[in-house]
């Protein structure tokens, strides 16, 4: 199953926080297969772009719009977001928790196999809250793949798996982008092996 | 919907300490008054509707400021909007999960706060049936307070001075619906006037807890 035709533009872009001025003039195009790598030191404004994306922030200047198949699109046709918190009810399971995202993003994903995809299969009936805050950020790989989404918007999504989840990460990443999906990545670290073929966005200090 | 309304009764299943406390408080704002007041019959029985309205409202504002703080603060309600979810049906399942999870077990014990202040069964009813009426106008005025503070971590004195002068005109004629619907008919002008409340909560309310919660989920940077 490949995803639909989609693109997310930033045109001339600016963003501010508080007072200072993050960036200016920020243009790129994001489309099926493209893997961008935004780099950067804190507060450098990572996070306020892929929150742009998301249509959770309005740019200070310019445009932000998207596109599905050729159309003018709005983020919740298109878009799953990972912010660096975990969205997780602690005390609802995880089978419960990924029955819930499977209504609201109207799914027809398998949810038996998104888990072991994503390395939980044995963990569906324990609840959130125990669960390491790696295996968290596994569950949060298992939304992504729910969600069905062409566009992923991920904040530091490597962080706190270890390196077998890493490994995971980036095999559900490539696949991803396989199928004709695109990925809009905020990371300290290099992303391996697929990173090559990563286009690098690289913030100065604001 | 179905989805939004069993996550929550879930989520109150799992933890009481969401809900308990408001039917606590409730009863003990009643035993309180009645301490307070002495236990001349005649007199609590005169002030028991507003007695029942006092604490209903208060034991409510109590609630107002967890409604959707903890979603907003962890990212959930961006993640419910980004996932497609039409915002009126957000809403109108939260509205019907409060009233399942925090109004409900209040109607319930109404009656039996009621006949420890003396009112006759019928009475009882009657302010079950007056809050019962109430209720839209009551939850959504509360979740509109709750929006607007959904990022204040210290909102509970703001959110007081917020939502009572919504829940007044529902405080008044709430009171008087309770002392009409026993002695004339069901269709009071009470009854007819909270109606109408009903009305503009929805109509005020639910595009304003939206746009609150969208304004409060730009805020963040």
């Amino acid at each position: 199953m490949t995803l639909p035709d989609h693109r997310l533009c930033f045109r001339n872009v600016a963003a501010r926080r508080g007072n200072s001025l993050l960036f200016a003039g920020l243009n790129f195009d994001l489309t099926g297969g493209d893997l961008i790598w935004l780099q950067g030191p804190n507060g450098s404004g990572k996070t306020t772009i892929l929150r742009l994306a998301a249509g959770f922030l309005v740019p200070e200047k310019g445009e932000v719009f998207w596109k599905l198949e050729a159309q003018d699109a709005v983020p919740e046709e298109l878009v799953a977001y990972q912010g660096h918190q975990d969205p997780l009810d602690t005390e609802l399971t995880v089978s419960q928790t990924l029955n819930f995202w499977t209504d609201m993003y109207n799914s027809q994903m398998d949810i038996a196999k998104c888990l072991t995809l994503a390395g939980l299969a044995n963990k569906q009936t324990v609840a959130c809250g125990k669960l390491s805050a790696g295996q968290k950020r596994r569950l949060v790989l298992a939304r992504l793949l729910i969600s069905n989404r062409p566009v992923w918007l991920l904040d530091e999504t490597a962080t706190m798996i270890d390196s077998g989840g890493e490994h995971l990460f980036h095999s559900i990443l490539s696949d991803h982008l396989k199928r004709g999906g695109s990925a809009l990545l905020a990371a300290h670290r290099p992303v391996q092996k697929i990173g090559a073929t990563a286009s690098r966005l690289v913030l100065g200090a604001a | 919907m179905d989805a939004l309304i069993a996550r929550d009764l879930r989520l109150a299943g799992a933890d009481l300490s969401s809900w308990l406390p408001g039917l606590l408080f409730f009863v003990f704002f009643i035993m309180v008054s009645v301490i307070a007041i002495g236990p001349e019959a005649r007199i609590l029985r005169d002030m028991a509707g507003g007695l029942i309205w006092l604490a209903l409202l208060f034991s409510l504002i109590l609630k107002v400021s967890d409604l959707f703080q903890r979603d907003m603060m962890t990212g959930m309600t961006e993640q419910i909007f980004l996932s497609g979810q039409s915002k009126l049906q957000f809403v109108i399942a939260k509205a019907v999960s409060v009233f399942l999870i925090h109004l409900i077990p209040l109607l319930i014990i109404i009656p039996i706060v009621g006949f420890v202040l003396g009112l006759e069964a019928q009475q009882g009813w009657a302010m079950t049936l007056s809050v019962l009426v109430a209720a839209p106008a009551l939850i959504f005025y509360v979740l509109m307070t709750a929006a607007i503070l959904s990022r204040q971590r210290t909102g509970g004195f703001i959110a007081v001075i917020m939502v009572l002068p919504f829940l007044i005109p529902i405080l008044i004629f709430g009171v008087a619906a309770a002392e009409s619907a026993d002695s004339s008919s069901l269709y009071s002008v009470e009854i007819k006037a909270l109606l109408g409340l009903n009305l503009i909560s929805m109509s005020v309310g639910i595009p304003a807890i939206v746009a609150a919660l969208k304004a409060n989920i730009h805020q963040v940077t």
